[in-house]
């Protein structure tokens, strides 16, 4: 009995070591002048400062949030009309909009970016502009996420039985979604829109495919680089991942909120 | 008149579907129409896909990215399997800080994780280096720019993903069955063999179709790891639409359609496997 007690600790600790492993190792490597033998020779700020005087830095890491608001909200209005909708009048359709969300979650990244760039680039139509492109496929990536925070809500709410309430009361359905509804998505659409907001800025693939250098994220300033010392790509790794770790605490904070 | 309020109520419904279209099914059935076509005259042909499964490069790409995803996708279920097991035992403050660390890991993919990787792996890695100060040469046992390199950052990033989906898996998994079990003298694999994993069963097939379709399409992962040493699907169908040379539009189109067929096709059986053993009962 007690050495089946002992196994799940055991697993979790070594499932710790070898996932904070790479994370520990380049947060300590962006620290230090040169590593070459079993102790680092010395150590110093010298990258972080590097990294954070230069002018490339904070513009980079801003348009990485930029590019994400307007997919955030086109992708929410989509799919609150369509789902809301489909609460309302047509409940049988909603099987179909889950069907259409859920695409995104297999076919991502290469196999979504490709494809449209195939298909708009070097065309004379308003989809050739590549920040429209970008724009649009971040839309579409996003879809997953941004249907499942605001399904959970719409079911949450009950939506028919407040509509009722509110047509009784003399309110119209418009004024009725707007006054009503809306607002007590919020939460929700916020908690969404964050994790959204943390696929865009994770996102490399994409931006490469469709943007190239034209548009430089911070994930494109750690790709170009890739030739500078290994210290200084250390440093944007770790302001990448702190920016990441923010966005889903401000999740974590608002989920709980909610409940 | 009743039949055109209806349809205005459609109306809301276009935008998704307006967009669905314009950026998923056009694009991709404008890409199936293209990979028909040949490279030099535009007229129909199955060529593209012949070269596919004749010449050499197409051949390696396709066993490499086959290979890294089967490989990685089980080898990171069976390690997330016990991970989620182990953090269902652990009390309900264990539970959590587990579940937001591997959140908070679950993050690190892409060019991050191969930066790190290279930190402590790379031709001067801390590992390998620290380990060459004491007499062990790490190069002649593991290379990060090799296949196997590649594996383990493949399930170094599948096992957060795969871990967090199967945690609620488990927690379906009733301990009165356990207790029930053990009354009638089961041994725990036993319970797990012939109760625990039937049941996670839908679950664990809906896990492996996100990780696999996670790692045949890794990119940024494996973007500077490999270049020319170990040609990707991936890596080789974007080069084909972007790289410096010329673009070879057809025979890339027919690339991705090919590994969008794999993916989907791993994806549909993963379905069927569901729906076949799915015994009834309520759906975890």
């Amino acid at each position: 009995m007690k050495r089946r007690k002992k196994l799940p600790y055991v697993i979790i600790i070594l499932a710790c070591i070898f996932l904070l492993i790479p994370f520990a190792a380049t947060l300590v490597y962006s620290f230090t002048i040169g590593w070459t033998k079993l102790f680092p020779a010395g150590w110093t700020f010298k990258y972080w400062i590097q990294a954070f005087t230069e002018p490339t830095l904070w513009p980079a890491i801003l348009r990485g949030v930029l590019i994400s608001i307007p997919p955030i909200l086109i992708c929410n209005i989509v799919v609150i009309l369509a789902l809301y909708t489909s609460v309302v009048y047509y409940p049988k359709l909603e099987k179909y909009i889950q069907t259409i969300c859920m695409i995104p979650n297999s076919l991502k990244g290469v196999t979504i970016a490709i494809p449209v760039l195939a298909l708009y680039a070097g065309g004379v139509t308003f989809f050739s502009n590549r920040m429209v492109m970008l724009v649009c496929i971040y839309s579409i990536s996003i879809l997953p996420f941004v249907y499942q925070g605001i399904r959970n809500n719409l079911h949450g709410i009950n939506v028919t039985r407040l509509l009722e309430a509110a047509e009784i009361l003399g309110a119209g359905k418009l004024y009725a979604f707007i006054r009503i509804i809306l607002p007590n998505m919020l939460a929700g659409i916020l908690v969404s829109s964050l994790l959204a907001l943390s696929t865009v800025f994770g996102d490399f693939a994409v931006i490469k495919i469709i943007a190239g250098n034209k548009y430089e994220t911070i994930q494109m300033l750690l790709y170009n680089s890739r030739l500078i010392v290994l210290q200084y790509q250390c440093v944007i790794v770790i302001i990448m991942f702190t920016v990441t770790l923010v966005i889903s605490q401000l999740v974590f904070k608002f989920q709980n909120r909610k409940r | 008149m009743k039949k055109v309020r209806n349809l205005q109520k459609l109306i809301p419904l276009l935008p998704l579907l307006l967009l669905a279209i314009l950026f998923i099914f056009l694009p991709i059935i404008s890409m199936v129409q293209k990979s028909f076509l040949s490279p030099e005259t535009g007229a129909f042909t199955f060529n593209n896909y012949k070269t596919i499964f004749t010449d050499s490069v197409y051949q390696v790409a396709t066993s490499n990215s086959l290979y890294l995803s089967f490989a990685s996708t089980i080898i990171g279920l069976i390690l997330s399997f016990f991970i989620a097991w182990a953090v269902n035992e652990l009390g309900k403050n264990g539970q959590s800080r587990m579940l937001s660390m591997l959140n908070m890991v679950s993050n690190f993919a892409g060019l991050p994780l191969y930066f790190s990787f290279v930190v402590i792996l790379g031709n001067t890695g801390i590992f390998v280096l620290a380990l060459r100060a004491i007499g062990i040469q790490l190069s002649t046992v593991f290379r990060l720019y090799s296949i196997q390199g590649l594996l383990l950052m493949f399930i170094y990033f599948q096992l957060p993903l795969g871990s967090l989906m199967l945690v609620p898996a488990f927690q379906a998994v009733d301990s009165s069955w356990k207790e029930a079990a053990e009354i009638l003298e089961a041994s725990p694999f036993q319970f797990w063999t012939r109760i625990g994993i039937p049941v996670m069963l839908p679950s664990l097939l809906d896990t492996f179709a996100l990780l696999f379709a996670n790692a045949i399409t890794a990119y940024a992962t494996v973007l500077l790891l490999v270049t020319t040493s170990i040609p990707l699907l991936p890596v080789k169908i974007t080069t084909m639409f972007t790289g410096e040379m010329t673009p070879q539009k057809e025979m890339g189109s027919a690339l991705a359609i090919w590994m969008i067929i794999i993916m989907l096709a791993v994806i549909c059986i993963c379905n069927l496997l569901k729906k076949l053993t799915y015994k009834g009962g309520e759906q975890v």
